[in-house]
């Protein structure tokens, strides 16, 4: 069990502006399950990214039996046994379990034989403890069964090493422990496994040793039996450095928002949801912490009109707006900074200007009854172009031409520019405003965010950066697993303990 | 740049149907002369402007729709449409006698437009409503109009003073279009150019523009936006099936002067192709209508003089469009590496 | 025409036999359509495709008069421009619907054009004969209708089975099918996307050109322009309405050949409370209700194929 069958030196990667890893070292023993413990954005996912051959390195060396390797593609990745499994899924919904696990293996001849090969699926399956019906097509099976079929695909391809990303995020309790006993089944077998989570309880429970990434760099290698979960959950988070923004007092201004047990549900019926309450006063900002994935986007969403809310309620300023269509939310003065700017936030081959009007568009300002007033759009856009220092040629340029900053600098100049009625009440809701602009336009969207609040709204924001929740929220909210699971007063905010919450370990 | 690859993709299609000709031992110099004979020659311009105004007027109303993303191919059916309307209000008209003769071409051109209107909504209707193929349905409601309108003319409708022959009584004066002096153009072309500056301000110009290009452009965008496109697409579909509606209006009480069966030559479709090849421009559609109307001439010719079928313009029009489209790759491919 | 009193079974014996010769054309077309859209093309060029096989076999049977050559020669046609259908949408990534209809009108066209001079000559082919299959052809209106047909209808049954086996029970098949759910995965898995798509392109462009020639030689045994009449596009809607799997075409293709034959019925039977044009109609008709109760269902949503109409660009 001393063997290493995996070793990655030193590797590198970077983005354009970020560094996702940074001389990272991993190493991998036979039969060994191995945890990949780190925040999001940590380079967990890169990482292993770069071992499948999605991504290629800048720089390192992977090594596997001892010997270097060059990894292209996930076949190149494959042929060296060495799978993944993704976090969405890459299975196709239409086929059947037989079909989606033999699709690109090369053991069977012009003619199927489904039957055999079911068969075979079935065996492998169940000398693992993984139940699936091998004859039902995958959209008709559960995400637990789903993960199953995606670990038979590497099973069936004879993988020995396998990466897991966050395998437990779409499990019940059930399956996980399901999972887990396959995981060891698997390991006392000889495979070797790598679990990506940022979860510390499962760290403990299922893992022999735990790597530890922050911000691209890995801090720490420790064998699971000698470590606990304070220690991993400050190797993980880490001391953030706050930094520190004059905030005026706090002036609170009045109930602009009530949000009651609200529920949402997805396509599929699942309850992403789970009842979510809380209330927004004019003149606070409230930072929502939490894991992407876990009803951020489904809350942000429900309050601001683009979902459907399966119960509870919603109302704006005393005013019941409980599924009321979104242009009904803005008019309320509810804006929205969404997280896909391009093709949600903005229409792409519509220029700058008309994107700034997209949603006041019929405002007095800028159209009669049937005709827009182009004059008054296009200083009102040269305006905004100015106030938010969007980097362009003209107003009249399509959007899509530019770079993600100035993308996000156009829909937060819609919303933020456009509050018409400046007495302030408005509920400003925003998705990662700050993702993807640099430190500059980051420091000014924040400063904006703190005059807003100033001036009397209420503004709620989802974020990855604990950082950035800490130095300009007054309360902290804190989201897992679709409910609100903790909430806190930013003066009197432990990091430690918001760490534990978001990985789902404690509840307040 | 990209007027060279526009210009490139026109010459293949000239190249390409060059070689059809060939084939056929046709001398493809002489074909190409009498395929543009309508751009030499005053009286064959004049009959190129005439078959113009209705693809011009189909092919305003398509691009309207194409802007909002809207693929319609129901101007055939639309044609139709208008064709039954007018020939209706004609009928009813010489028995009833109900409105004195001057106002009875403005009452009728309103009363085209509104009822092709609602058969344009249907198609728009069902795509909102229930994700129904818009190409299919607009296509299936091609086949059921020239079948009810040829019906009509060869039942109910038939002219009782006709000789058996299968069409409806020609339209008194006060139902046609008066012609421009001196030319075989009748006076529905300003209808024609009214419309494409008509276009042309919806787009441009007004809030509904906005909303149709914000729908064309994004679904998610457009919800986002709040704006319905239940309410846009409906609305689009109204005007452009208003429009092929007058299409065929212009077809009989400008051109032939009574219902016909199968009366429209295919300029519903010819329509889809002048709207994309004009990029959607009302604009370039007025002359990319007479461009193309000089082309149906000159099929008309080809097949008069050297016996072929005019069925080669339908293979040169097909041809051009996708060359054209094509060409859009090497527009596309251009734009991407150079930023 | 006076109501002519007829035995009810020799009506239905009439309308199976009508609906089998017209609902074979659907068929041969659909099955083309669904192999090209089960990879993910959409070609929207299938009325073409008709008419251009159509006449190619017209022409190739008045030649040669042998119907496998003809046969083959209207496959080739509909493959040749489904091919151009094929590298302007999978090699070039352009607009499908748009390539789609340019195909329709470029084949309509193009028969037109070459088939003038027949059309003028009002040349007549002389049908295909049945074939009558030993016992099967005894059973009442099933044998003579279904049984007792030209070699082509016996092609489509066949090309059910086929094609059913090709895509569900081969590795090929496999492989198309997922290329049209889900491409990108499909290429990471080693699979040859784009030569997979020309496949299932030309292989449906030439069973469409097939169809053209089932329609001349066992059918319509004269050439006029407009002879396809929209059975492409009902076909095209068909394949919705199966829901992509060749067993449900068969169905498909046979209802609405038996909604398409009412019309020579009630004819037939001297039935004229309804003008017969409402029959001719019904077709067009039905393909639009069916397209509202198969495209709001969800049951679609999980049919169709995932990256349908969607080209397929490869990354890095």
């Amino acid at each position: 069990m001393d063997e290493n069958v995996l070793e990655m030196v030193d590797i590198v990667k970077v983005f354009p502006g970020v560094i996702a890893n940074d001389r990272v070292n991993f190493s991998l023993k036979a039969g060994e399950i191995h945890a990949l413990l780190g925040e999001n954005g940590a380079g967990k996912t890169t990482l292993m990214n770069i071992l499948y051959g999605i991504y290629r390195m800048d720089s390192g060396v992977i090594k596997v039996d001892g010997r270097k390797v060059t990894i292209r593609s996930p076949r190149d990745a494959i042929k060296l046994g060495i799978g993944m499994v993704h976090q969405n899924f890459k299975l196709i919904p239409a086929h059947t379990v037989v079909e989606n696990v033999i699709l690109g293996s090369e053991k069977n001849g012009f003619i199927l034989d489904l039957k055999k090969s079911g068969e075979e699926i079935k065996n492998l399956a169940s000398s693992f403890g993984l139940k699936v019906d091998p004859f039902s097509e995958v959209w008709k099976l559960s995400m637990g069964e789903r993960q199953r079929v995606e670990i038979l695909k590497l099973l069936y391809k004879n993988v020995r090493i396998m990466i897991l990303d966050e395998p437990t995020a779409v499990l019940t309790p059930q399956e996980k422990r399901e999972l887990f006993s396959s995981l060891r089944e698997m390991s006392s077998k000889g495979k070797s496994i790598i679990f990506i989570t940022h979860k510390l309880d499962e760290v403990l429970e299922i893992s022999d040793r735990v790597t530890v990434l922050r911000r691209g760099k890995n801090v720490a290698t420790k064998v699971t039996k000698e470590t606990n979960k304070i220690e991993l959950a400050n190797l993980m988070i880490g001391r953030p450095i706050i930094f520190e923004y004059s905030k005026n007092p706090q002036k609170l201004s009045g109930l602009v928002l009530k949000v009651e047990n609200v529920r949402v549900l997805d396509e599929e019926g699942n309850v992403r949801l789970k009842g979510v309450s809380f209330s927004l006063n004019g003149g606070e900002i409230v930072g929502v912490a939490g894991i992407a994935g876990n009803g951020q986007k489904e809350l942000a969403e429900a309050i601001t009109g683009l979902k459907r809310v399966s119960s509870g309620k919603i109302f704006v300023r005393g005013k019941d707006l409980t599924n009321a269509s979104p242009k009904k939310f803005f008019d309320n003065g509810v804006l929205f900074i969404p997280e896909e700017r391009l093709g949600v936030g903005t229409a792409p081959n519509l220029s700058i200007a008309e994107n700034l009007i997209l949603k006041s568009y019929d405002n007095k300002l800028f159209s009669g009854p049937v005709f827009l007033n182009f004059d008054a759009i296009q200083k009102f856009a040269e305006k905004l172009v100015k106030d938010f220092e969007i980097l362009c040629s003209s107003v009249n340029v399509p959007v899509k031409f530019l770079s993600g900053g100035n993308l996000q600098k156009v829909v937060l100049a819609r919303e933020l520019g456009n509050i018409i009625n400046n007495a302030g009440g408005n509920v400003i809701v925003a998705m990662y405003p700050t993702r993807g602009l640099d430190v500059g336009a980051t420091e000014y969207v924040r400063k904006l965010f703190l005059k807003m609040r100033d001036e009397g709204n209420a503004i709620i924001f989802f974020s990855e950066d604990l950082e950035e929740i800490l130095s300009i929220s007054d309360r902290v909210f804190v989201m897992f697993d679709g409910r609100i699971v903790g909430e806190i007063d930013s003066s009197e905010a432990d990091v430690e303990k918001i760490g534990l919450m978001m990985a789902g370990s404690v509840a307040s | 740049m990209s007027f060279a690859i526009s210009l490139a993709s026109i010459i293949l299609a000239f190249m390409i149907s060059g070689l059809i000709f060939v084939f056929s031992n046709v001398d493809p110099i002489l074909a190409y002369y009498n395929l543009f004979k309508s751009f030499t020659n005053v009286a064959l311009l004049s009959e190129a402007i005439v078959r113009a105004i209705p693809i011009m007027l189909v092919a305003l109303g398509l691009a309207l729709a194409y802007k909002a993303n809207f693929i319609s191919v129901g101007g055939e059916g639309q044609i139709y449409v208008g064709g039954m309307i007018i020939t209706f209000l004609v009928l009813w008209n010489t028995q009833n006698r109900f409105l004195p003769d001057p106002f009875f071409m403005p009452f009728a051109i309103i009363i085209v437009f509104l009822s092709s209107s609602v058969w344009g909504i249907i198609p728009a209707f069902l795509k909102a409503r229930f994700e129904t193929n818009e190409v299919l349905t607009t296509l299936m409601m091609n086949y059921i109009a020239q079948i009810v309108s040829n019906y009509l003319v060869i039942g109910p409708w038939k002219d009782p003073k006709g000789y058996g022959f299968p069409h409806s009584q020609a339209f008194p004066e006060y139902a046609r279009f008066p012609l421009i002096p001196g030319t075989t153009i009748n006076s529905s072309i300003f209808i024609g150019i009214f419309a494409a500056i008509l276009i042309y301000i919806i787009l441009a110009k007004t809030k509904f523009g906005f909303e149709v290009k914000v729908v064309g452009d994004s679904y998610s965008a457009a919800k986002y936006a709040g704006i319905s496109y239940t309410k846009v697409v409906c609305l689009v579909m109204a005007i452009s099936a208003g429009l092929s509606g007058l299409a065929g209006m212009s077809l009989l009480s400008g051109v032939i002067g009574r219902l016909r069966p199968d009366f429209s030559p295919g300029y519903g479709y010819t329509g889809i192709i002048v709207a994309w090849l004009c990029n959607l421009n009302p604009f370039v559609i007025v002359l990319g209508s007479i461009f193309f109307g000089g082309l149906l001439v000159g099929g008309e010719v080809l097949q008069g003089s050297m016996g072929l079928s005019v069925g080669i313009t339908d293979v040169f029009q097909a041809l051009l469009l996708i060359t054209t489209l094509s060409g859009e790759f090497f527009k596309r491919y251009r734009l991407v590496w150079r930023r | 025409m006076e109501a002519i009193k007829v035995d009810p079974l020799t009506i239905l014996t009439t309308m199976f036999i009508l609906m089998v010769q017209e609902g074979s054309i659907l068929l041969v077309a659909t099955l083309g359509e669904i192999f090209t859209e089960r990879s993910g093309i959409l070609n929207l060029g299938v009325e073409g495709l008709i008419c251009f096989g159509a006449l190619s076999s017209f022409i190739v049977y008045y030649l040669t008069g042998n119907w496998i050559i003809a046969t083959l020669a209207a496959a080739s046609a509909g493959l040749m421009l489904s091919l151009i259908h094929a590298f302007v949408s999978i090699t070039l990534k352009a607009n499908q619907t748009v390539s789609g209809l340019a195909i329709t009108i470029l084949g309509l066209g193009l028969s037109s054009f070459i088939g003038r001079p027949i059309a003028l000559s009002r040349i007549r082919i002389d049908p295909l004969e049945s074939v009558r299959v030993p016992l099967l052809s005894e059973i009442p209106v099933i044998g003579p209708s279904f049984f007792n047909q030209n070699p082509l209808v016996y092609f489509s049954y066949i090309m059910v089975i086929v094609l059913w086996f090709i895509l569900y029970k081969t590795r090929f098949g496999l492989n198309l099918r997922s290329v049209g759910e889900n491409p990108s995965m499909a290429d990471s898995l080693g699979i040859n996307v784009f030569l997979t798509r020309y496949v299932a392109t030309s292989v449906g462009g030439a069973l469409c050109g097939i169809s053209g020639a089932l329609l001349i030689l066992g059918y319509y045994p004269s050439w006029y322009d407009g002879i396809t009449a929209g059975r492409g596009w009902i076909a095209v809607a068909l394949v919705i309405f199966s829901s992509w799997n060749p067993l449900y075409a068969f169905f498909g293709a046979y209802f609405f050949g038996l909604v398409g034959t009412l019309n020579a019925t009630f004819q037939s039977i001297g039935f004229r409370a309804i003008p017969t044009d409402f029959f001719r109609t019904l077709p067009y008709l039905l393909t639009i209700l069916v397209l509202i109760i198969f495209s709001s269902t969800r049951f679609r949503r999980r049919k169709m194929p995932a990256s349908l109409g969607k080209p397929y660009t490869r990354e890095l």
